[in-house]
């Protein structure tokens, strides 16, 4: 909370300092003119502050003229947060699959080749995969559109690319986290039981290998948020990240503040999320 | 035989952790990579045509003999302007990292020895900034102060200082209550010849360790901007990348050649960071047994 006051404070002065705003033009203008546009650009940090709070208001955009910033963003965040949920389902679901089965068949090829893979994945940056995959499979091989958000086919792309990089993480945190589990001696004791194999998996093994990737989940939104930037631009998305940066280029501050105080917002939306996960698988963390 | 040769010879401990760290696979072969990178990075522009000259009746020409990656929708050489591009990013790479681990390490220097309530407030105010979405900051700062190379080194190390203080001023915790900081406490020696004869010497590994692993997220982050727009300087490999993008249908060398080579001084310099970093956890143990 107070992060995002203190977030909310410098955008409004940054935009103060700005150079450049509306009312301040080569043409000198009435002073009626000059009051309006006061009215809708000149605000105090109370007003602003208060506005974000209270009804969700960013003011007006600079460049369009007749838009409120919270259009903008209300018109833009569902596309970024359909895409960013996406990304994640894929890369937990292939994630964890990768990591599992890496772990299962240790030191064979197969846990060779998913390693392999997993640090290729990390090494390319998204903005290298994200046109070879256009390339490919919509230029050369026609299976989907190559830009563009409205079909389903048309999310394939953007997606994979965007998870492409925490399919990696997540298949190596969850393959070392299982190993790691798997020479605990809780696990020595559940097998001189005598349990049967899927059951030590199931009931000790997993649930004690969840902790480290409910930790990374909380930096992962952080990049997948940044993410979204380059992947929205490559696929031509209507999402809130190409919004930010073509406003940021065009030094149109509300709607690029507005932007960065939203993201802010779910950032840490997403890390409150990830502590009371940790909460609720550990109870340890609890007593602490 | 010799009873000479039977007694071991004193190593010093720098050549004994530069073996330890050369017998890992991984980082003799990235650490022979990049050498042969650099080496080719600085001296092959001067075999090569200039980056910037133009020839229009080459416009994106196939790889061939004459140009060997190929040339872009200008006509100039790509493997001149990967070449240029390298040097830039690994300029930024070095600078950037430089100023977030000067910043990082005296901060958490001296947040860590001051302890009480200034350290508190010290901590808190990077988990503040942790929160961030730190890119966007960086887009932001880079419009405000335009595009110029200094603001992107500042922009850059800004962000990237809050994990080394935050590494630095748990090392610094642990060893405060050594005797020889006492010692030197009772002494009288002030803070600032402590934090520099005693704190610095033995922070330095894990601050090098850290600073071979921020080299190429910096260049991963350099390029990242010039991908969207935000370039320094009109030949960086983010730059190449969002052309070939461009062209890619035509042209595949102009996308294919400057990802590859980023991907692959990424891939390398990752690996050398991960084997420095094995090694250096493979010391602690050692010496804790």
């Amino acid at each position: 909370m107070i992060t995002l006051l203190v977030v909310i404070s410098a955008s409004y002065f940054l935009m103060k300092i700005a150079p450049g705003n509306p009312w301040e033009g080569e043409r000198s203008l009435s002073p009626q003119a000059l009051n309006a546009l006061k009215q809708k650009y000149d605000f105090t940090l109370w007003e602003y502050l208060s506005g974000i709070i209270f009804s969700g208001d960013f003011r007006y955009s600079y460049q369009h003229r007749d838009m409120r910033v919270s259009q903008i963003i209300m018109q833009t965040l569902p596309c970024s947060i359909e895409l960013g949920l996406w990304a994640l389902l894929l890369a937990l679901f292939f994630g964890t699959l990768g990591g599992t089965g890496a772990a299962l068949l240790k030191g064979s090829g197969a846990d060779n080749f998913i390693m392999v893979f997993a640090l290729i994945g990390i090494a390319i940056p998204n903005f290298v995969i994200g046109p070879i995959l256009q390339l490919f499979f919509s230029l050369k091989l026609n299976i989907t559109p190559v830009a563009g958000w409205s079909s389903f086919s048309s999310k394939i792309l953007p997606s994979i690319t965007l998870s492409l990089m925490y399919i990696s993480y997540i298949s190596r945190i969850c393959r070392s986290s299982l190993l790691e589990t798997g020479t605990k001696d809780f696990i020595r004791t559940a097998k001189a039981k005598g349990l049967s194999g899927g059951q030590i998996m199931r009931r000790h093994i997993f649930r004690n290998s969840l902790l480290p990737l409910v930790n990374f989940l909380g930096p992962a939104t952080a990049a997948l948020i940044t993410g979204t930037l380059v992947v929205e631009k490559i696929f031509n998305i209507p999402g809130m990240g190409r919004y930010f940066v073509e406003s940021a280029l065009q030094r149109d501050y509300p709607v690029a503040l507005g932007v960065l105080i939203v993201f802010s917002a779910l950032l840490l939306l997403f890390n409150l999320i990830t502590d009371i996960l940790q909460a609720f698988i550990d109870p340890r963390i609890r007593l602490v | 035989m010799n009873t000479a040769s039977l007694i071991n010879k004193p190593t010093s401990p720098f050549t004994t952790s530069l073996k330890q760290v050369l017998s890992d696979k991984r980082v003799s072969i990235s650490l022979l990579c990049l050498c042969f990178t650099v080496l080719f990075i600085l001296l092959g522009p001067f075999f090569l045509p200039d980056y910037q000259l133009q020839t229009l009746e080459n416009q994106l020409q196939a790889p061939s003999l004459r140009h060997l990656l190929g040339t872009d929708d200008l006509g100039r050489d790509i493997l001149s302007r990967i070449l240029k591009g390298g040097q830039l990013s690994l300029a930024v790479g070095l600078i950037a990292t430089l100023v977030s681990i000067v910043i990082g390490t005296f901060y958490g220097c001296f947040s860590g020895l001051t302890g009480g309530k200034t350290d508190l407030y010290m901590m808190r105010i990077v988990d503040i900034l942790y929160c961030l979405p730190y890119m966007f900051l960086v887009i932001i700062l880079m419009t405000f102060l335009g595009k110029s190379i200094y603001v992107l080194f500042l922009a850059l190390g800004l962000v990237q200082w809050l994990t080394v203080a935050r590494i630095v001023r748990g090392q610094v915790l642990t060893i405060k209550h050594e005797d020889f900081i006492l010692a030197a406490t009772a002494l009288g020696v002030t803070k600032t010849m402590i934090i520099f004869r005693h704190l610095l010497p033995n922070v330095a590994g894990i601050v090098i360790v850290y600073a071979t692993l921020t080299v190429p997220s910096v260049i991963l982050q350099e390029s990242f901007l010039s991908f969207l727009g935000l370039n320094v300087h009109p030949c960086t490999w983010g730059v190449m990348i969002s052309e070939g993008k461009d062209y890619m249908e035509s042209a595949w060398w102009m996308l294919l050649f400057p990802g590859m080579s980023l991907t692959t001084c990424l891939l390398c310099l990752n690996f050398l960071g991960d084997g420095l970093r094995d090694s250096l956890d493979k010391k602690f143990v050692t010496q804790k047994q």
